[in-house]
């Protein structure tokens, strides 16, 4: 989902680039600096994922991780996820530079979002806290894919069109992320269940 | 929990450190799509596909005057990612292709590869090249058509050139794609560690002069 350079229109990538620049501000201002090796992992782990490559029907899609890291670095995720994406650009040619900004609320945005919403959830015992775990990667795919097509909306797409073409390439990786980040919490709650969200964590 | 029984610690750590370490090797990569094209007698032939060799299937294909910027045609590439168009000019041109789902990609074909590639060139021919065709010696021994003879056998030798550097053309076409490597991955990660580290000292310095101030 990171969009390449010469698409967007100009209002957009300013836009992306305002909300990405706000995004930044609070994420390094609420950043916890004790904790700062683990923001760096993070960043790395969704700069590498994208070489896990899930060839799907006619294109080809990888593996995001933006749940995961907003779910740990609540708004700290916007510089973790801004650093990595800056650097894909810059080493991977995915996406771009002028487009870094839209590219960043598309994977950070969803991030603080599923932070949010399913972070007081996830330590929860039973079937609720395995399925906020879930919900955690798949929704943090799917708002990454509606943010997506809500910004190639203005290039003259129809947004129906472009969201059903995007969501439905990406179902099988909200899917798997879904999965993938419902392991990585049941083994943080084992390991060290004060990196999660909620009652009783440490920021 | 029942579930976390099965869940063997070592085990998770030890397939999220294997998945990180493998996927340099794997190299597999998404979400940027190429183009690329080559001149084949008068028409220019297009490839366009994601990394990994997957083609692209009905993308758009826009090809512009890259000196004026003027859109000079636009086509549809087919189920193996291909589109082909006769010359439209002897310029340079920017071939654009448009995957949808926001990728974006271009080539520059330029007009020596155009000229190099072209149609019988009315050029001369030097008298040392009649003599690699020996059916021609005898008309050639007559004078009045040798005009025409060396034309016709420079374009015969275009023509098998073309046909034959066309793959030659098209290999180092594929080679100016710009694979990622191991050394990306590794720089990227060191940078971000660079960064995390840079902005723990800017931090602390702060704070432990906030400190010293009281």
């Amino acid at each position: 989902m990171h969009i390449s350079e010469g698409i967007l229109s100009g209002p957009v990538l300013a836009s992306g680039a305002v909300l990405a620049a706000v995004g930044t501000g609070i994420g390094l201002k609420t950043l916890d600096y004790d904790r700062i090796a683990r923001a760096g992992i993070l960043s790395a782990s969704f700069f590498v994922a994208s070489l896990i490559h899930v060839p799907i029907g006619p294109s080809s899609i990888h593996l995001i991780m933006n749940g995961i890291v907003g779910l740990l670095l609540g708004w700290g995720a916007v510089p973790a996820l801004l650093v990595a994406l800056l650097l894909q650009a810059v080493l991977f040619q995915f996406g771009g530079i002028t487009t870094l900004g839209v590219n960043t609320v598309i994977m950070a945005a969803p991030a603080v979002a599923v932070y949010f919403l399913f972070g007081p959830l996830v330590r929860r015992s039973g079937a609720l806290g395995l399925a906020a775990a879930f919900l955690v990667g798949f929704c943090a795919v799917l708002f990454s894919g509606v943010i997506a097509a809500a910004s190639l909306v203005f290039t003259g797409e129809s947004f129906v069109e472009v969201a059903g073409l995007i969501l439905a390439a990406h179902l099988p990786v909200m899917v798997i992320e879904g999965i993938v980040t419902l392991f990585c919490v049941l083994f943080f709650r084992k390991v060290q269940p004060s990196l999660l969200p909620g009652p009783g964590a440490s920021p | 929990m029942m579930l976390s029984c099965s869940f063997n610690s070592k085990r998770i750590r030890a397939a999220l450190l294997a998945v990180f370490f493998l996927m340099p090797a794997a190299s597999a990569q998404a979400h940027r799509v190429n183009v690329f094209a080559w001149v084949e007698g008068d028409t220019v032939h297009t490839e366009s596909g994601f990394p990994g060799g997957k083609a692209v299937k009905e993308g758009q294909i826009a090809v512009f005057d890259d000196a004026t910027g003027e859109k000079l045609l636009e086509g549809q590439t087919d189920e193996e990612g291909n589109f082909s168009f006769p010359v439209p000019r002897r310029a340079d041109l920017r071939i654009e292709l448009t995957a949808g789902m926001g990728h974006k990609n271009e080539w520059i074909v330029r007009s020596d590869e155009m000229a190099a590639a072209g149609g019988a060139a009315p050029a001369p021919a030097a008298p040392g090249d009649k003599n690699a065709e020996p059916a021609k010696s005898k008309t050639a021994a007559a004078g009045v058509e040798t005009a025409v003879d060396p034309a016709q056998i420079e374009a015969a030798v275009e023509k098998v050139l073309d046909r034959k550097l066309a793959p030659v053309v098209k290999g180092m076409a594929e080679l100016r794609e710009r694979r990622t490597g191991v050394a990306d991955v590794v720089g990227g990660i060191g940078y971000i560690i660079g960064l995390a580290g840079l902005g723990a000292y800017i931090h602390y310095r702060r704070k432990i002069k906030e400190l010293e101030q009281r």
